[in-house]
C-alpha cells in the first residue's frame, strides 16, 4: 500500500469511516454488520507493492478530418510524422498509440438516428442501439464495467465528469443497460466535494451530519432491500440499481478517502462557456488527484456534447465570415469538410472546425501530461498503470469507420506506445476487450457478441 | 371528412411506427428480421394493417407492460408542496432526466448516484424546513411535543406519504427508527431524520404496484389506493389528495362508476391545468425554448423577456383551449387567436384589446392559426440567425403525425445550403434538396416548412427574406390529408382533418399518461378506446384525458412484472 498521511482534515471531514461511524453501526445492529462487512470489501485492494490499475477515457465531440488526421511519412510502428491535426499531442507522443483501422461496426448498418447519439452510445459500451425504444444497449459501457470489477476496492467507484452536466445520449458515453447513464459532474467544486468533502462545513458538523446520514441511508436501503423480492423483471432491475447507487453513497461516507487538504477551493474554476481553459485546468488537477489518492480508479471525463446545437469558444478567437452560427459553432462547422483541406488558409469553416480540434487536443495533452509527472508507487507514475482512451462519437461526417482513437499509458505493461498502430478496418469491439484486459479484467469478448474476436493483436508490442 | 373505423386508424398508422414510405432511405441494410422481432410494424402500412383494434379482439383485456414508475421532478415537486406545504420546488436540484421521450417515461434513465444523492439532499433540505415549525407539522394536543405525538403524526403522515397504508410490520420499524434517532439526538432531530427516510424510500419516490387478483382474468386490478395516485398522477402529477384518499380507504375506487366520478372531479380540479400544459411542453419541444441562443446580431429586439413572453403565450393559449375553449385538436391546430401581453403584441405586431396582463389577440396582417403560428414552436424549429424548414416540416411530421423519417445515409456530408446573398432561405434548400440521396425523404419533410416562411427563427411576421417576397406555398405528402396549402392557416386545417394527426396525439398522450412507450401487439385495445374518445367527441382533448382511464393499460397490470 502506498504510503498515506491521514491529515486532520480528512479525519474532521468525518470521511474516515471506522472512527467516526462504529459506535453507530454496533447501535444499529444487523442492518449496522451489513454495512461494516461492506466497508471491509471495499478495503481489499489491489495487492502487494503495485499500485492500482486505473481507466480514464476522454471523449471529444465532433470527430475529425480524415484529411488532416493520420499521421504521414509513415516508415513503420514507431517512424511516422505525426498530422497536423495530431501535432498537439507531440509532447506526450511517446505516451501515445495512434489507432487506425478501427469501426464502429456494431451500428454502422443498424438502427441510426442522426449520427450522434448511435455513435455516443456504443463507442464505450460496443453494443447494438435500439434507436427506436428510448436508446436501449444491452451492456454497461466500459467504464461502468470496470467501475464494478477494479472501482469496488476505491471509495469512489466511477466519477463521470464534462463540460455539460447530466445524461445525454449524443455526448455521454457512460450508459447503463438498464436505461440511461450517470450524470456528469459539471464543477469542480463538485468534484472537490465528491472527492475531499464539503467545504463548507467544520469538523462536528460534518461528523453529526455523516453519522445522521449513515442512519438514514442504512434504513433506507433497507427499505429497498425488502422490496427486491416482491418485484421481478426489469423493475427489479431498476430497483436493484438504485440499491446498488445507495450503498455507493454509503460507502462514500464510510470509506476511508485520505486524500489529504486538497486543494484551496477557492483556487478552483467554475464552468465558464466562455473560456473553458480556467474550468480545464481546475478538472485535470482534480482528476489527477482523484486517482493519485486512489480515491477513484475509473474516470469518464467529456467536453461537451456532440451533434447541432451551441457549442462556441469565443476564447479561441475564430476568424471568418460574420455569422456567429455558420462560422464558430462547433457542429455546424464540422460539417464543411470540403474546407478541411484547405484549412491552413485559415478564415473558413472547416479551419474553425481544425482550430476548435486543436484546442480539445491540447487540453488532452496536458492532461496526459499532467498524468506523466504524477508520482505514483516508489519511482513510477500514474501513466505507468493506467490507460486513457480518448474517443469520439463518429470520425467524420458521421461516417463511423476509421474511428478517431488515442490511446496513452502502459496499462501496467500491457501496452507498448510510442507507436500508430493499423488494423484495417475492424470492429472497434477488440479495442474494447483490450482496454478491459489491460485493466486486469479477463474476458474475450465485450459488447455485442457477433462482433467479437478477442482482443487486438500487437498492443503489448 | 369521414372519420376512419378503429381498426382502419390503427392498421394504417400504428404509432411508433417508423415511416418507410415513398422511397424514403432507411439506411443501408435495415434490419427487417429484427424489426419483425420487436414487433416494429414498419410494413404494417403496406401489408394492409393489423387488427388490434377489433372489438372482438378486445373482450379479454390486454394491458400491456406496466413498469414501475418513478417521481419525475415535475411530480416530485409537486408531491412535496401537497405534502408539507414546501413550494421550493427541491426536484429541480436534481441532475436533469436523460433523453427518453417524456420526462416520466418509466424505462428511460434508472437512479445512479447522483440521483440518490440528489434525493439525500433534497430530503435533508425539506425535512429541515418542515421541522422549523414542528408545532405546525406535529399538531401536538400538548404544549411540548412528545414520542406520543409523534407515534400519531406518523400514523397520520406517513401513509400520505406513501400514499397507502402502513403494514404493521413499517409501523414498527418506524416508530423504532424514531426512537433511536430520539434517543440519540433527540425529537426535532429524530423528526428530520424520520422525514428523509419517509422521502427517500422506495414508496414515496416510486409508484410501487402490487394489485389484487382480478377475479375473471389472470391479471391484476390495482387496489383502491393504487388507483387513486394513477389517477392523480395523471390529472394533477401529485399525490393523491384528501377526497381521493378517503374514497381508497374506504375501497370505493374500483368500480367504473368510481373511477369515472373521480376521473372527473380531477379533471375539473385546477391542477389539472399544469399537468396539460407541462405535457404540451415536452410533446411540441418548446420546454427548451428560453435556452435557445438566438444570434443577437441578427435579432436585436429578441431578448430573453420576449423568450419568456412567448413562453407564456403558449401556456395561455393551450390553457385557453382546453380549458375555458373546446378543447378540441381543431381549435388546438386553427384558432384565430393567440394569448399576449403588450411587449410581445409590439414585437409580433398584433394589436391588443384593451387591458392589462396576457390577453387575447387576432391576426390581421400576421397570421394567427392555433399552435402552427406559436412563436415559442416557431423559434425552437429555427436556427440561431435564419429559419430552418427542415426542423419545422420535422416538427410537423414528427410531433404532429408520428411519423419519424430515418436519419441520413451515413457519409452523406450534412452541410447546409450555403450562405447566398442572393436567394431566400427556401430557394436554397429547394436547391440542396435537389441531390437524389436526399430528396426521397426531404421531399416528405421540406415542402411542409417551406410553407412557416413567413415567420422569422423568432416566430415574427416576415413577408420578404433576403429581399425576396416570401413564398409559403407547401405541400403534404405521404398523409391522409395530402396536397397543396399556403401558410400555417391552411396547413393547419389541413391536419385538423388528418386521422393520421389525431390518432398522433392519441399516442402522444398514451405515453405520458403510462410513462411509457406503446408496445404495438400489446397496447391497441388501450390505444382503440383513446382513438374512440377523440373520433366520438370531435377531437376533444379532455375527453382523451378521461378515457385514458378507461382503458385496459390503465385498469389493470400483468402479472409478471410487480406482485410475486
Amino acid at each position: 500500500m502506498p504510503h498515506r498521511i491521514l491529515s486532520r482534515r480528512t479525519m474532521l471531514r468525518g470521511t474516515a469511516g471506522a472512527l467516526i461511524a462504529l459506535p453507530l453501526l454496533e447501535a444499529m445492529g444487523d442492518a449496522g454488520a451489513a454495512t461494516r462487512e461492506l466497508a471491509n470489501g471495499r478495503r481489499g485492494t489491489a495487492g502487494g507493492d503495485l499500485q492500482p490499475l486505473r481507466f480514464l477515457t476522454t471523449y471529444i465531440p465532433g470527430g475529425m478530418s480524415h484529411a488532416t488526421w493520420w499521421p504521414t511519412e509513415v516508415t513503420s510502428e514507431t517512424q511516422f510524422e505525426l498530422s497536423p491535426a495530431l501535432a498537439p499531442l507531440a509532447p506526450v507522443r511517446e505516451h501515445m498509440i495512434v489507432l487506425r483501422g478501427l469501426n464502429l461496426t456494431v451500428v454502422e448498418n443498424g438502427d441510426a438516428f442522426d449520427g450522434h447519439r448511435e455513435g455516443s452510445m456504443a463507442v464505450l459500451t460496443g453494443s447494438r442501439v435500439d434507436a427506436v425504444q428510448n436508446w436501449r444497449i444491452d451492456n454497461d459501457s466500459l467504464d461502468l464495467h470496470l467501475a464494478q470489477q477494479i472501482g469496488a476496492s476505491s471509495a469512489i467507484p466511477s466519477l463521470t465528469l464534462g463540460a455539460v452536466g447530466g445524461w445525454a445520449n449524443h455526448g455521454s458515453i457512460s450508459h447503463y443497460a438498464a436505461g440511461g447513464g450517470p450524470d456528469r459532474i459539471q464543477q469542480p467544486a463538485d468534484l472537490f466535494t465528491q472527492i475531499f468533502g464539503n467545504p463548507d462545513l467544520d469538523a462536528s458538523q460534518i461528523q453529526a451530519l455523516t453519522l445522521r446520514r449513515q442512519s438514514v441511508l442504512d434504513r433506507v436501503r433497507g427499505d429497498y432491500e425488502s422490496l427486491v423480492p416482491k418485484i421481478s423483471g426489469a423493475d427489479r432491475q431498476r430497483i436493484d440499481a438504485h440499491l446498488e447507487a445507495i450503498r455507493t453513497v454509503e460507502m462514500s461516507l464510510v470509506n476511508q478517502v485520505d486524500c489529504g487538504e486538497g486543494p484551496d477551493p477557492a483556487t478552483l474554476a467554475a464552468l465558464d462557456d466562455s473560456n473553458l481553459n480556467p474550468w480545464f485546468d481546475s478538472m485535470k488537477q482534480l482528476v489527477v488527484l482523484a486517482l493519485q489518492c486512489d480515491a477513484t480508479r475509473v474516470i469518464s471525463l467529456t467536453f461537451r456534447n456532440g451533434g447541432g446545437g451551441a457549442s462556441y469558444f469565443p476564447w479561441l478567437g475564430l476568424a471568418g465570415g460574420d455569422a456567429e452560427y455558420a462560422y464558430r459553432e462547433h457542429h455546424e462547422t464540422s460539417h464543411f469538410t470540403d474546407d478541411f483541406v484547405e484549412y491552413a488558409a485559415g478564415e473558413s469553416r472547416g479551419g474553425n472546425f481544425a482550430r476548435i480540434l486543436e484546442w480539445h487536443l491540447t487540453k488532452l495533452a496536458e492532461l496526459v501530461q499532467a498524468l506523466a509527472e504524477a508520482p505514483d508507487g516508489i519511482d513510477g507514475t500514474l501513466l505507468d498503470r493506467m490507460l486513457v482512451l480518448n474517443t469520439s462519437e463518429h470520425s467524420q461526417n458521421h461516417g463511423k469507420n476509421d474511428m478517431p482513437f488515442l490511446l496513452f499509458g502502459r496499462g501496467g505493461g500491457a501496452i507498448q506506445p510510442g507507436r500508430y498502430l493499423q488494423y484495417g478496418g475492424i470492429p472497434h469491439n477488440r479495442l474494447l476487450v483490450s482496454v478491459m484486459n489491460a485493466m486486469g479484467v479477463a474476458g474475450d469478448s465485450f459488447g455485442e457478441p457477433s462482433l467479437n474476436d478477442g482482443p487486438l493483436p500487437n498492443l503489448a508490442g | 371528412m369521414a372519420r376512419m373505423s378503429n381498426a382502419r386508424l390503427l392498421g394504417v398508422w400504428l404509432p411508433s411506427t417508423l415511416a418507410l414510405v415513398g422511397g424514403c432511405y432507411r439506411g443501408a441494410g435495415a434490419r427487417v428480421e429484427d424489426a419483425a422481432e420487436t414487433g416494429d410494424t414498419t410494413g404494417a402500412a403496406e401489408s394492409g394493417g393489423v387488427d388490434d383494434g377489433d372489438p372482438l379482439a378486445c373482450a379479454t383485456p390486454q394491458p400491456g407492460r406496466s413498469p414501475l414508475r418513478r417521481l419525475s421532478a415535475f411530480e416530485y415537486d409537486n408531491t412535496i408542496a401537497d405534502l408539507l406545504g414546501d413550494d421550493s420546488r427541491p426536484a429541480q436540484a436534481l441532475p436533469a432526466e436523460g433523453a427518453g421521450g417524456f420526462d416520466n417515461n418509466a424505462d428511460a434513465a434508472s437512479a445512479g448516484r447522483l440521483v440518490v444523492e440528489g434525493y439525500m439532499a433534497a430530503a435533508e433540505a425539506v425535512a429541515a424546513r418542515a421541522v422549523e415549525r414542528l408545532d405546525e407539522l406535529l399538531q401536538c394536543p400538548t404544549d411540548t411535543p412528545d414520542a406520543a405525538c409523534v407515534g400519531a403524526w406518523i400514523d397520520a403522515f406517513v401513509p400520505r406519504a406513501w400514499r397507502r397504508p402502513l403494514t404493521p410490520d413499517e409501523r414498527a420499524d418506524l416508530s423504532s427508527f424514531f426512537d433511536d434517532a430520539n434517543a440519540q439526538w433527540g425529537l426535532e432531530a429524530g423528526v428530520a431524520l424520520l422525514l428523509q427516510r419517509v422521502l427517500q424510500s422506495p414508496h414515496f419516490l416510486y409508484r410501487v404496484e402490487f394489485g389484487v387478483d382480478d377475479p375473471t382474468t389472470s391479471l391484476r386490478q390495482l387496489t383502491d389506493h393504487e388507483m387513486a395516485s394513477r389517477l392523480s398522477y395523471l390529472f394533477w402529477g401529485s399525490m393523491p389528495d384528501e377526497h381521493a384518499r378517503e374514497l381508497a380507504d374506504a375501497a370505493s375506487l374500483h368500480t367504473d362508476a368510481q373511477i369515472e366520478a373521480e376521473a372527473q372531479r380531477m379533471l375539473a380540479d385546477a391542477r389539472s391545468r399544469r399537468t396539460v400544459l407541462h405535457f404540451h411542453a415536452q410533446w411540441l419541444g418548446y420546454a427548451r425554448l428560453e435556452d435557445l441562443d438566438k444570434d443577437p446580431a441578427t435579432f436585436p429586439d429578441y431578448t430573453p423577456a420576449i423568450a419568456t413572453a412567448q413562453r407564456a403565450e403558449i401556456d395561455a393559449f393551450i390553457g385557453s383551449v382546453v380549458f375555458e375553449g373546446d378543447a378540441t385538436l381543431r381549435s388546438l391546430l386553427t384558432a384565430p387567436y393567440t394569448m399576449i401581453d403588450e411587449p410581445l403584441a409590439g414585437y409580433y405586431g398584433l394589436e391588443l384589446s384593451p387591458g392589462a396582463g396576457v390577453r387575447q389577440a387576432s391576426g390581421t396582417d400576421r397570421e394567427v392559426s392555433g399552435l402552427m403560428t406559436q412563436g415559442a414552436i416557431l423559434a425552437v424549429a429555427a436556427k440561431p440567425t435564419e429559419t430552418h424548414p427542415i426542423a419545422r416540416g420535422l416538427f410537423v411530421r414528427e410531433q404532429l403525425l408520428c411519423q419519424i423519417p430515418p436519419p441520413p445515409p451515413p457519409g452523406v456530408a450534412l452541410e447546409p445550403p450555403p450562405a447566398d446573398p442572393e436567394a431566400s432561405t427556401r430557394e436554397r434548400y429547394e436547391r440542396h434538396r435537389s441531390d437524389p440521396a436526399c430528396e426521397g425523404c426531404h421531399q416528405l419533410i421540406d415542402p411542409i416548412g417551406f410553407g412557416f416562411e413567413n415567420f422569422d427563427a423568432t416566430g415574427r411576421w416576415r413577408t420578404s427574406d433576403n429581399g425576396i417576397a416570401i413564398d409559403a406555398s407547401g405541400a403534404l405528402h405521404d398523409t391522409d390529408v395530402d396536397g397543396p396549402f399556403t401558410g400555417p392557416s391552411e396547413l393547419g386545417a389541413k391536419l385538423a382533418d388528418s386521422d393520421q394527426v389525431l390518432a398522433c396525439m392519441a399516442t402522444q398522450w398514451f405515453r405520458y399518461g403510462y410513462g411509457r412507450t406503446e408496445t404495438p401487439d400489446q397496447d391497441g385495445c388501450s390505444l382503440s378506446v383513446l382513438e374512440d374518445s377523440l373520433v366520438t367527441s370531435g377531437g376533444d382533448v379532455r375527453e382523451l384525458l378521461l378515457a385514458l382511464t378507461r382503458t385496459d393499460a390503465f385498469r389493470y397490470r400483468p402479472v409478471d412484472e410487480g406482485g410475486q
